[in-house]
């Protein structure tokens, strides 16, 4: 095609790169970089005609933490979050994938979830860092107490939705699909998953690939609902002696527990993990016993929120009104560090940095269901909602 | 078994000197001419060029040409650019994710930030998108805890807000300015 032009070069004139080129690719090339010194100037005149998405990539790819903080670098980098370009990039930008999935019974802070006009819950999506969030439409069943939630996505992909299921002790079930924006109700619960369904409903939803797990009582167990089958399954599992104020977290595919131990006046922090063999929880790491020190004859409760082998639990002691902050594990719960005593921001912080990076990834889509608010409560973290407290 | 040391000995030796050296004594393989902005001739295997999605698709488009200009890249990025292909053919024919993290790793903390702005339009110009998520990578880790006025100046970026937008937006995500290294 090129072949007519002239010179010493018989094909391309500068400007024929392939068809698939972007004018600013083009804008590109009328500059000749090669002939000015490089000298810091420069390397400002390059970064000047730097093209735009080129920085999304790189934006895409900061901590969260930075990435909030980089916000006030100028206008563009502010104004980044409502790019769809720069989704294009978080959705391709190799990260971790954590993802928090619990359903909150707390009240806290919540004026962006409770609607005054119409005085109800109702569910909403949020997405933390566009600060935006939508609400779904009405489920055909106005079931509002006892319900358990769990999200998943349908892909790493911005573009690939994610679904929502609601579960409620009698079985009663619907599952919402963001690419159709409408509820179904996949049918009825078969016979193996024993009702009335005891969801324990301290304890988050996990999902493992499309699947959701939910804790449930009575018998002790879990219950599981693939989104993509629309299987459900019910595993019996006895949980371990003397445990209390547990919840469900996932790490690397694993499932794991995380509770409290409570036994005569000492108390420890204990993490399990699901041996799917034998449908045991295997205990894999607890707290040091140092610190079960400063709980030992005291009134603990506990709430945690793990995720991607990462835990953050709260734990109160509630004899002398104190409470105390407790984080665990990076590396995969059972070998992560214990960090204990860190400072309610301090913890809060250092957990969301980790939950909220892989926002980043899918918030074009909007994001997830999430509570634990009383220790996730900072500048914009929470997501979603349940519904009045009914405990 | 013994008397037959001989014999392999010479054989192996010469087995391993083909893939050794990329010299002509090797099995011919087409050669690729690109040609810099500056007027830099780099002759590289075709292989290498094809891993240039942009070179690729012009050679489909004309499969005659032996000569590729680039307008828009000049010698030096191309020469870092092209010796990043090369190790990742490498790893392609022997795949080996350790080594190859090793090796992503290494081309990039020997960069300057210099080397990592010139290479990062020409990665994307020629989409050698592997490199560009490398470079992308490196540029973000390079200001990860650096100041907002550090970027400033390190991407040449004017400061387009108002005193109290700024002060607002600061204010709003207060926590994020936290172990922010100095400059």
């Amino acid at each position: 095609m090129a072949a007519g032009k002239s010179g010493s070069f018989k094909m391309l004139e500068p400007c024929k790169p392939p068809p698939s080129k972007k004018p600013r690719k083009e804008r590109n090339q009328g500059k000749s970089l090669g002939t000015t010194s490089s000298t810091e100037v420069m390397q400002r005149e390059i970064w000047k005609e730097f093209p735009e998405d080129l920085f999304e990539a790189v934006i895409a790819r900061l901590p969260v933490a930075t990435f909030f903080r980089f916000r006030s670098v100028c206008q563009k980098w502010n104004s980044v979050l409502d790019s769809q370009s720069f989704s294009q990039h978080c959705a391709q930008a190799p990260q971790a994938n954590p993802w928090f999935y619990t359903i909150t019974c707390e009240n806290v802070n919540s004026g962006a979830m409770y609607d005054p006009s119409l005085k109800k819950w109702n569910f909403y999506v949020c997405n933390p860092l566009t600060q935006s969030f939508k609400e779904l439409p009405p489920r055909s069943v106005k079931v509002w107490s006892r319900v358990a939630v769990g999200m998943t996505l349908n892909s790493n992909a911005a573009s690939g939705g994610y679904k929502i299921l609601w579960v409620c002790c009698d079985g009663e079930h619907e599952v919402y699909d963001s690419l159709k924006n409408s509820w179904t109700r996949p049918g009825s619960m078969p016979s193996c998953i024993k009702l009335p369904l005891s969801l324990n409903f301290r304890s988050q939803a996990v999902s493992l690939g499309g699947t959701l797990y939910f804790m449930r009582s009575d018998p002790e167990g879990i219950v599981s609902y693939n989104m993509v089958t629309g299987v459900w399954k019910q595993s019996i599992i006895p949980a371990p002696h003397h445990l209390s104020d547990h919840t469900l977290a996932e790490c690397e595919g694993r499932i794991i527990l995380v509770g409290l131990l409570k036994k005569n006046a000492a108390t420890c922090v204990c993490i399990w993990e699901l041996q799917k063999m034998t449908l045991l929880w295997k205990e894999v790491d607890r707290m040091p016993n140092i610190w079960c020190l400063d709980l030992y004859g005291k009134h603990v409760r506990m709430t945690c929120l793990g995720n991607s082998g990462f835990a953050h639990a709260c734990i109160k002691i509630e004899t002398n009104e104190q409470a105390s902050y407790l984080q665990c594990g990076e590396q995969g719960m059972a070998q992560g560090p214990w960090l204990y005593g860190a400072t309610w921001e301090k913890a809060a912080m250092d957990c969301m940095r980790r939950c909220l990076q892989p926002m980043l990834d899918c918030y074009g889509l909007a994001s997830l269901l999430f509570g634990g608010l009383d220790f996730m409560a900072a500048s914009f973290c929470y997501y979603c909602i349940n519904e009045v407290d009914d405990t | 078994m013994s008397s037959s040391t001989d014999s392999p000995t010479l054989t192996t030796e010469t087995t391993q000197l083909s893939p050794q050296p990329d010299t002509e004594t090797a099995k011919p393989t087409k050669k690729i001419t690109l040609k810099s902005s500056d007027n830099q001739i780099f002759e590289v295997e075709e292989s290498v060029a094809m891993e240039f999605a942009t070179v690729k698709s012009f050679f489909e488009d004309s499969p005659s040409t032996d000569t590729v200009p680039l307008p828009n890249v000049t010698a030096k990025p191309l020469s870092q650019v092209i010796e990043f292909c090369k190790e990742q053919i490498k790893f392609k024919a022997n795949p080996d994710e350790a080594q190859k993290k090793k090796y992503n790793a290494e081309f990039v903390t020997e960069k300057s930030d210099k080397d990592l702005v010139d290479m990062i339009p020409v990665a994307n110009y020629l989409e050698i998108k592997d490199l560009l998520d490398v470079l992308n990578q490196a540029v973000a880790d390079r200001i990860e805890n650096k100041s907002v006025e550090y970027v400033r100046s390190f991407f040449g970026i004017d400061n387009d807000f108002t005193a109290e937008e700024e002060a607002a937006l600061r204010r709003e995500h207060a926590w994020a300015y936290e172990g922010v290294d100095e400059d």
